[in-house]
């Protein structure tokens, strides 16, 4: 009975100096090491169970598949049309920047990271990141995958490992603006459970379904035009002084296993 | 224990911490409701008693604190005390060393885990201001279900290699 009571005794004792020293701040650069020690691992892992799940949730019944092809068929149409008269003016413009002798500046530098851990519970979209202070992270950093897809943003940091929060966030906010518009429309908001709604656009703004949404490059470190989602459904009445949209992300952020953070470029 | 027992604790520790906080987080169901640390570090209390169990819930709760992406609650402290009530029970109600009981301290262990969650996320936001996120109750009932499936095997491998849950009757 005095063993167990002394056992007890010495475990608590280890976890209240293990808390002190923690909130204390004084055992940081062992925790930052252990998790600089075991990211590759973690990614590892990480990425068999993102595997694991991107297989199992292919499987979807016929008339699933029916619904979803005809769905991006449909999409694909007011797609193309968009995609041709940019094309267009993306030409046009590069031959007018060419004759102008006008140098194209990119600001931002890009990092790439592995995913190391993910959110346990389903409404938080949280993602463990290999990569922290030491390459030049801050907190408020774009996040994007592929060529410029918005996913999120930096909201901690470590020496080695930083925390990302992702779009359906529920504390994740983002301005935003409509394709190639320039102009602050309105707040992506995170709704959880892989949902997020763009709030606060006024009535007059043009906003329709299929409509892609970018960023508005009003927020201090992410950059203008990282396309975000796509506009699903719009919601409000007339009446009302601001309308509602819900945004589809354009990729589906739970097989995110690589991520760009965009840094701003440092002038020397 | 030899040192290399420990050795392999350690690393065991670190193994099924590592494997909670990555791998289950990012998995689908079935494959994220298998916890190995609870079941593992039961099995040792059946095996050894104290000592072991509590170093290995340390370890394994360090590195389930230090690798989630959310907060884990202090799982390091929780771990230690979800041991220590295992143990007293192993050494106080389930006495026998079988099947049985190691499967009913498994579940006892999934579902004290929850309640000291659920008591850190009350407490986190009602005195903390911080938040800690559970999920949804069904998941842990699944998981404290897993805890069971998860030490019957481990007991009945076991049971290959030690003679320990064997009742010894001594013949004249």
């Amino acid at each position: 009975m005095l063993n167990r009571a002394k056992t007890a005794l010495v475990a608590f004792g280890a976890v209240l100096a293990l808390a002190i020293l923690h909130f204390t701040g004084l055992i940081l650069p062992i925790e930052n090491g252990l998790r600089y020690t075991f990211s590759p691992v973690g990614s590892f892992l990480s990425s068999m169970g993102t595997g694991l799940k991107s297989k199992t949730q292919d499987y979807k019944s016929l008339a699933e598949c029916q619904e979803h092809s005809s769905d991006v068929e449909r999409r694909l149409g007011t797609v193309s049309v968009d995609y041709v008269r940019l094309k267009a003016l993306e030409e046009e413009n590069s031959v007018l920047r060419t004759m102008l002798g006008y140098l194209q500046k990119k600001d931002f530098d890009s990092v790439m990271a592995r995913v190391i851990s993910r959110s346990v519970a389903p409404e938080k979209s949280i993602v463990m990141i290999d990569r922290g202070s030491k390459d030049g992270l801050e907190i408020g950093l774009a996040v994007i995958v592929g060529e410029g897809i918005y996913v999120g943003k930096v909201t901690g940091i470590q020496e080695h490992t930083a925390t990302v929060t992702l779009i359906p966030d529920p504390t994740s906010r983002v301005a935003i603006s409509l394709t190639g518009q320039h102009k602050l429309i309105g707040l992506l908001e995170g709704k959880g459970n892989g949902t997020a709604v763009a709030t606060l656009i006024p009535q007059e703004e043009p906003i329709k379904e299929n409509d892609i949404l970018v960023t508005a490059g009003t927020d201090e470190k992410i950059p203008g035009d990282l396309a975000i989602g796509m506009v699903n459904r719009i919601i409000g009445q007339p009446i009302d002084p601001f309308k509602s949209a819900s945004i589809e992300p354009l990729v589906s952020l739970d097989f995110v296993e690589m991520v760009a953070i965009l840094k701003p470029k440092t002038n020397k | 224990m030899r040192p290399s027992s420990w050795a392999m604790l350690v690393g065991g520790a670190m193994a099924g911490g590592i494997f909670e906080s990555t791998f289950a987080a990012a998995a689908p169901f079935p494959a994220n409701i298998i916890r190995p640390v609870l079941p593992c570090l039961v099995m040792l209390v059946l095996l050894t008693r104290s000592k072991p169990a509590l170093f290995g819930a340390g370890i394994a709760g360090a590195c389930l604190d230090l690798l989630s992406a959310t907060p884990a609650g202090f799982a390091t402290a929780r771990l230690l005390i979800v041991m220590l009530c295992v143990e007293y029970l192993a050494e106080h109600v389930a006495t026998n060393r079988s099947l049985f009981s190691a499967m009913a301290l498994a579940f006892f262990a999934g579902i004290l885990n929850w309640a000291f969650l659920l008591l850190e996320a009350t407490l986190g936001n009602l005195v903390l201001s911080s938040h800690i996120f559970l999920e949804p109750w069904s998941t842990y009932l699944l998981i404290a279900l897993a805890n069971v499936a998860i030490t019957a095997s481990l007991f009945l491998v076991f049971t290959l290699f030690t003679k320990r849950f064997l009742i010894s009757i001594k013949t004249q």
